[in-house]
């Protein structure tokens, strides 16, 4: 995505709407309730992909 | 290799009401990111990170983090049970000084260790896996400058056995 600092920045989490205007995704959740999140307007959006969970590795 | 982690934590944290007799219990935290290994068996977890140069052709530094959490292996969740040989027989009831490791949220930081917290208060409570300290005096002294945290007391702070590196009564 292109922030307003000019930059390209790649983030990764759950989506947890997808708006007309823009995505919310969620990083981090406390017990299940999402904690920290960035609406993203989708203008910015340069490459979307979502991941397969097997892909993930989990930590614990 | 995979690119993409979730990590399950768990993590200290205070209680700013008064309640007589607080409930506790150890929260399930997770996080997505990309993971790179800390410099104090710390887990940092990026959810943002920078992709390119950016138009002024200048990047961060190898510890730059633009948003994440700095995580001890200690809090992860598998590490619960795993804790100081002390800590499993307690006295409430007794004054007592912990320090112990914290999560650290980071945003547009460079920073490659957890934060080093020391705690004094009234031990009221000693579970499995946490103990519960009353009317809490809490100090970052790592990374420096020490800090109150947070910064008005409040009445009671939870924290992870896991987490603590030392453990000792006050007698005074």
């Amino acid at each position: 995505m292109r922030a307003e600092d000019g930059n390209t920045y790649e983030c990764v989490g759950v989506l947890l709407s997808d708006d007309r205007e823009s995505l919310c995704i969620a990083f981090n959740a406390h017990n299940d309730i999402a904690k920290d999140y960035i609406d993203v307007p989708k203008a910015d959006i340069l490459h979307r992909e979502k991941f397969d969970m097997s892909s993930v590795e989990v930590i614990q | 290799m995979k690119l993409v982690s979730n990590i399950h934590y768990t993590d200290a944290y205070y209680i700013s009401e008064p309640v007589e007799s607080p409930v506790t219990k150890l929260p399930h935290n997770e996080a997505f990111g990309f993971v790179k290994k800390g410099t104090d068996e710390s887990i940092i977890i990026s959810f943002i990170r920078k992709s390119d140069d950016g138009e002024d052709g200048e990047g961060y530094g190898p510890n730059h983090i633009v948003r994440g959490l700095i995580i001890p292996e200690s809090a992860l969740l598998s590490r619960q049970n795993d804790y100081l040989e002390e800590l499993k027989s307690l006295k409430t009831s007794e004054r007592v000084a912990v320090t112990w490791k914290d999560v650290v949220h980071v945003a547009n930081m460079s920073r490659n260790s957890s934060s080093i917290m020391y705690t004094e208060g009234l031990l009221v409570n000693n579970h499995s896996d946490h103990i519960v300290l009353k009317d809490p005096e809490t100090i970052k002294t790592h990374p420096t400058p020490v800090k109150n945290h947070p910064p008005v007391q409040p009445f009671y702070y939870v924290i992870p056995k896991s987490a603590i590196t030392r453990f000792e009564y006050i007698h005074r």
